[in-house]
């Protein structure tokens, strides 16, 4: 358990600060690709809202004095966060690649997958990060039967 | 007549049946039902709620922009278009005028006819927006989340005389106001219902309308959208006491939250998209000729000559924005987009963007309006009361940001 | 018992009554969570013994003493026709105030057969309900099911000519001696 606290606190804290970073980008209004990451883009400023509130969410999860099973709940809350900006940034840029522009009307299968090629906004690198907190998921069903499949 | 019991022996009759045959075993809660309460509690509910609304309209904007103007533009635009023209007869006529609109339009957009701008609008970009929407509410509903923002906002929707169950129609019409309209007819009461369909009309811009503004005017975006939002419940709050009536009070019932089943799901969004094409569509096509027949009579003429001075005294934007104001009849996006074109100050581009959201609905919403207004307190009170409201928030609500620019000296 | 002229589902919002009734009519209603969509009622058919009859999904009820529109549509259909069949539909997992309803029924003299919905759910929280000695007590059929996935729909259709109305009193008569 001490292990998996710390996980989430330090993962929170980075949240925090990447989150932070983001917000500031969206009322400056630069963008800045740094590796593999790269920050900007519309609504960035909302993502950067969501990962930071996420973050917080995190770390009041692990450092707050909650009964167990909140401090799970509020990291797969947390988590849920990340899934839908993540999801979402995925499914959007899928989606825009598809129709290929002027000449063609669907776009060959290479330049669909180029579309998912890096540079990846935090969100979804975290969303990586995140995948500890499925184990916490129960009570739904389609994932309760998939951690039957996956412990048998 | 069979015997009946009152409440009370009926209740101690259901805790007997339950002390003979249910047994509740210690079993931990679970994550999820733990997490169906972080969702109402605010600290935790609204971070979460904004990662929904966040998904959402990321969601909208993505099939909306696929379908639109990956494919619905392209195929309007290059095929339909030139054949109609081609095609057509009567050229010259106003029959001609009124279906196809003007014969050397390049875009199904300008061309303004009620088989080219209006089964654009009703088929191009209104069935996506709807087909997304619904397809989002529909997963928010059977996942039992809506309930839970419901909730979540009720506060805020009292002050305004409004339930929380009001969040379905607002968050839908910032999607498109033409669901957002349709949506109301899911709260309870007349009363309400009109307050609601109100409110949206004038004050929510929609998702194409945010994204162009996005694009164009990113800086000034947040302010107007805020501005616009602080009217919605200024105005809300005084329709809530100057309209009367009551608003009845109902049992929220919070379902567990449950993982959404394709079935029902593809279910109900097929029932509602085949509702829209067979009750929407035609009025959304009625609308367009009845906005042509207003051209071909050289109303629309005499229309913009009577705003324009509201437009340069009150409000204080120079007079080329009419052209801009009546294609906002049509779509607001596009005309948040041709004012771009137009040489403005800041100020006058912030003012005329707000002026663009408030004056009138879209074709689409205001056929919507009629439709949803006969049965929330008759056609006449609905269109009179929205009128009412959408003067005086144009005059007020417009007239106050122009007193603002002064006062800043910026006007 | 005669052939019912009607089959009418009742039961509170939000029970799974109309996904229960897709599975049941197979019709194109659908299924929601939020108060408002099924104050219109679908109605649908039912097959039994080779017999069509017709089934209605009504809106979901607290109460038989209506204090809303969509309450007093039900109440309305439960008392229009003179030989209805009801199959009360019940959350599992909010057992108590199912069986409220389901008494109110009972009371009103109707022939009753009872849905548990949910029944995973309910299992899933510890929620351990005999239904053998419930089928007894209340003298009408009991079958748990799982309308989403289909469960106990068949046994369902097959026990519905079992329905019953037995009177109240039989009701208190054997509960007082059950325990």
């Amino acid at each position: 358990m001490r292990i998996t606290r710390l996980y989430w606190a330090f993962f929170g804290a980075s949240l925090l600060v990447v989150g932070g970073i983001e917000l500031a980008v969206g009322i400056l209004g630069v963008s800045r690709a740094v590796g593999p990451v790269s920050i900007g883009g519309t609504y960035v400023l909302w993502r950067g809202i969501i990962l930071a509130t996420a973050g917080g969410l995190y770390t009041h999860a692990v450092l707050a004095d909650v009964p167990s099973i909140r401090e799970r709940a509020i990291v797969v809350l947390a988590s849920g966060m990340l899934w839908i900006t993540a999801g979402t940034q995925l499914f959007t840029a899928v989606l825009e690649a598809i129709p290929g522009g002027a000449e063609t009307w669907i776009a060959p299968p290479g330049a669909i997958f180029g579309a998912l090629a890096p540079p990846y906004a935090p969100a979804l690198i975290a969303v990586l990060l995140t995948l500890p907190a499925i184990r916490h998921v129960d009570g739904i069903a389609v994932i309760d039967r998939l951690r039957e499949v996956v412990a048998s | 007549m069979d015997s009946q019991l009152d409440p009370a022996a009926r209740w101690n009759l259901v805790d007997e049946i339950a002390d003979q045959t249910v047994e509740y075993e210690t079993a931990e809660a679970s994550v999820a039902d733990e997490i169906g309460q972080l969702m109402v509690s605010p600290w935790t509910g609204f971070p979460f709620a904004i990662a929904v609304l966040y998904g959402m309209w990321g969601f909208f904007g993505a099939v909306a922009g696929f379908f639109t103007d990956g494919y619905f533009v392209p195929l309007f635009d290059r095929y339909w278009l030139p054949w109609l023209q081609e095609t057509f007869p009567l050229e010259g006529t106003w029959v001609y005028f009124v279906l196809v609109g003007d014969p050397a339009a390049t875009n199904s957009f300008e061309a303004f006819g009620m088989l080219t701008s209006g089964l654009f609008i009703a088929v191009g970009v209104v069935v996506p927006a709807l087909l997304a929407l619904y397809f989002i509410l529909s997963v928010l509903e059977d996942s039992g989340y809506i309930p839970r923002l419901a909730v979540l906002l009720d506060t805020f929707f009292h002050r305004i005389g409004l339930h929380g169950f009001a969040v379905v129609p607002m968050v839908l019409s910032f999607g498109c106001n033409v669901p957002g309209v349709e949506a109301t007819r899911s709260l309870e009461g007349e009363k309400q219902r009109f307050i609601m369909m109100t409110l949206l009309s004038v004050f929510i811009p929609c998702g194409a309308q945010l994204g162009v503004m996005l694009s164009l005017i990113p800086q000034y975006t947040g302010f107007i959208l805020l501005y616009l939002i602080a009217g919605f419940f200024v105005f809300g709050a005084v329709l809530n006491r100057v309209v009367s009536g009551s608003i009845p009070e109902f049992i929220v019932d919070i379902p567990p939250l449950r993982w959404p089943r394709p079935r029902p799901l593809g279910q109900k969004l097929a029932m509602r998209t085949r509702g829209f094409l067979t009750t929407g569509l035609p009025f959304v096509l009625v609308g367009v000729g009845v906005m042509n027949v207003l051209y071909v009579t050289d109303l629309m003429s005499v229309i913009g000559m009577a705003v324009q001075p509201v437009l340069t005294g009150w409000l204080g934007v120079p007079a080329d924005t009419v052209p801009a104001l009546v294609a906002g009849f049509m779509r607001k996006d596009l005309a948040v987009a041709q004012l771009s074109a137009i040489a403005l100050t800041p100020y006058e581009t912030v003012m005329s963007v707000i002026m663009i959201s408030l004056y009138f609905p879209c074709v689409a919403t205001f056929v919507m309006l009629i439709k949803e207004g006969r049965n929330s307190g008759g056609l006449t009170r609905v269109l009179l009361g929205s009128l009412a409201t959408l003067i005086a928030a144009l005059f007020i609500w417009g007239g106050l940001f122009h007193l603002l620019g002064i006062v800043m000296g910026v006007a | 018992m005669s052939d019912p002229s009607q089959i009418l589902l009742v039961g509170h919002p939000n029970v799974g009554k109309s996904v229960l009734f897709n599975r049941l009519a197979g019709a194109s209603a659908t299924e929601s969570n939020y108060s408002g969509t099924t104050v219109d009622y679908a109605e649908g058919d039912l097959v039994i013994d080779g017999d069509t009859v017709p089934i209605i999904d009504t809106p979901g009820t607290f109460s038989l003493d209506p204090r809303d529109r969509a309450e007093e549509v039900t109440v309305e259909l439960l008392e229009d026709a003179a030989d209805v069949l009801v199959v009360g539909v019940i959350d599992a997992t909010r057992f108590e105030r199912g069986l409220n309803l389901m008494l109110e029924l009972i009371e009103r003299g109707h022939e009753l057969l009872v849905a548990l919905n949910m029944w995973d759910q309910a299992r899933r929280k510890g929620i351990d309900i005999d239904v053998d000695r419930l089928e007894w007590l209340l003298g009408v059929p009991v079958v748990p099911a799982v309308a989403t996935e289909g469960r106990g729909i068949k046994t369902l259709q097959r026990r519905i000519d079992e329905a019953h109305a037995p009177s109240i009193e039989q009701v208190q008569t054997r509960i007082r001696n059950g325990s």
